[in-house]
């Protein structure tokens, strides 16, 4: 079927809700590495990815056409993984709150895990380094952070999507880049 | 020379704003922004795993079944949400739910155009929506941070959209004499608007106390629990 996505979008309209899965199939590796890289988790990708197709169905009438379809799937992803990463934060948050009575430097531990050069070469390596850094990160930074590096949104359509003013979704991207900076350049020298 | 800020090659590094002709200037800066890129580009390694063959399609088999059922009360929902037919037809679900001795005059949009059972139906979605939505507001609140700004003011948000719909479902609830929903909706109520009204930077002392009421009178439980079996139902009669 060559539909585009306002094509599909106008049939699931008409009362074909077949017609999704044409959406679904186009869009659905590009929001399953948005929520990954969101959540840093595969499990809650996956979750994140269903989520936002059900709720994107049954929030279509919201869809008025004034951005792309892909514009609106990944506000509806980013709320959907935003609302999931809140609660897993919380449940994660108590725990690290239990074990808060001898308060642990981060980067003293992140330094201590630095990995060699030669691991670097291997991608899983790679993300468990970076995945500290990034799990530092508030929901709205990380999720700013996310738009404008991987996926190469402009700060506006972040703003958009996020719905915040465009300077809300700059300075998140700041503080984002500020306190990976901070964590990563430590590591970084090490493996120079 | 006024060199650079730290925002300012941020935003050159993402070809937001062209800082060239000072970076070709000044050393000091063009140093500065190549320790930022060193850092920024290690980052793109962050890779999401692969989806193997077939992903799209196994993802559409797991979801079909819902997105086909769930058809039905997608159209009708832009009818529920509309502010008037939804207050008509708040009228006739509430006045259902007590004695037919007492019941209420039906509105005569809602008597003349929907059917009873549809009205029901209609009113167990929508009622349960907005349980859902108020539920995910109060996690979010009891879960946040002081520091965590951004996402405050998000849930802020949501409460002012959810405080209108909630005064809706409250007044109607009351005027028909359900007193459980009247409750109910009351203290969500009371609670949503406080945090709608709030300073859009509450102090970490005005947090705690929101968290303590919502946490102290099981709010968020009551609501699960109320909107979980209006959806039960809900689902059962579409």
């Amino acid at each position: 079927m060559d539909w585009t996505d306002a094509d599909a979008v106008a049939q699931v309209r008409a009362g074909n809700p077949d017609a999704f899965r044409v959406l679904v199939e186009r869009h659905s590796r590009a929001i399953f590495r948005l929520a990954f890289r969101m959540t840093g988790n595969e499990q809650d990708a996956e979750d994140a990815v269903q989520e936002t197709f059900l709720r994107a169905f049954k929030q279509l009438k919201n869809f008025d056409g004034r951005s792309s379809f892909s514009t609106w799937l990944y506000r509806v992803c980013a709320n959907c993984t935003i609302d999931s990463m809140r609660v897993r934060k919380k449940h994660e948050q108590k725990r690290v709150r239990d074990q808060e009575d001898s308060e642990t430097d981060l980067l003293a531990q992140q330094a201590s895990k630095a990995p060699s050069a030669e691991q670097l070469t291997h991608s899983r390596e790679i993300n468990s380094m970076l995945e500290p850094a990034l799990e530092q990160l508030s929901v709205m930074e990380r999720t700013a952070f996310v738009m404008r590096h991987y996926e190469g949104l402009g700060i506006e359509e972040i703003g958009r999507i996020l719905e915040v003013q465009p300077n809300a979704a700059k300075h998140s991207v700041f503080r984002a880049v500020q306190k990976l900076r901070r964590a990563l350049e430590p590591l970084m020298e090490g493996v120079r | 020379m006024k060199h650079l800020s730290e925002e300012h090659l941020i935003l050159h590094y993402y070809g937001e704003t062209d800082a060239s002709e000072h970076l070709n200037a000044c050393a000091a800066c063009s140093a500065e922004l190549k320790r930022l890129a060193a850092t920024l580009d290690a980052l793109h390694a962050y890779e999401a795993p692969e989806r193997g063959p077939g992903y799209e399609a196994l993802l559409w088999q797991r979801m079909a079944g819902e997105i086909r059922a769930a058809k039905l009360a997608w159209w009708r929902r832009p009818f529920v949400l509309a502010p008037l037919l939804a207050g008509l037809v708040v009228g006739a679900f509430f006045a259902g739910r007590i004695s037919t001795a007492r019941r209420a005059p039906l509105p005569l949009m809602a008597t003349s155009s929907i059917s009873d059972a549809g009205r029901q139906r209609i009113l167990l979605v929508a009622l349960g929506d907005h349980l859902e939505r108020s539920q995910m507001v109060l996690v979010e609140l009891v879960n946040a941070r002081p520091e965590d700004r951004d996402g405050i003011h998000l849930s802020q948000q949501r409460a002012q959209e959810l405080v209108p719909e909630n005064r809706l479902y409250r007044q109607t609830a009351a005027q028909v004499g359900d007193e459980e929903f009247n409750a109910l909706l009351d203290e969500l109520g009371r609670v949503l608007t406080d945090v709608a009204n709030g300073p859009s930077d509450l102090s970490s002392t005005e947090l705690e106390q929101i968290q303590q009421r919502i946490e102290s009178r099981g709010l968020i439980f009551k609501v699960r629990v109320v909107g979980n079996n209006l959806q039960h139902k809900g689902n059962n009669e579409l």
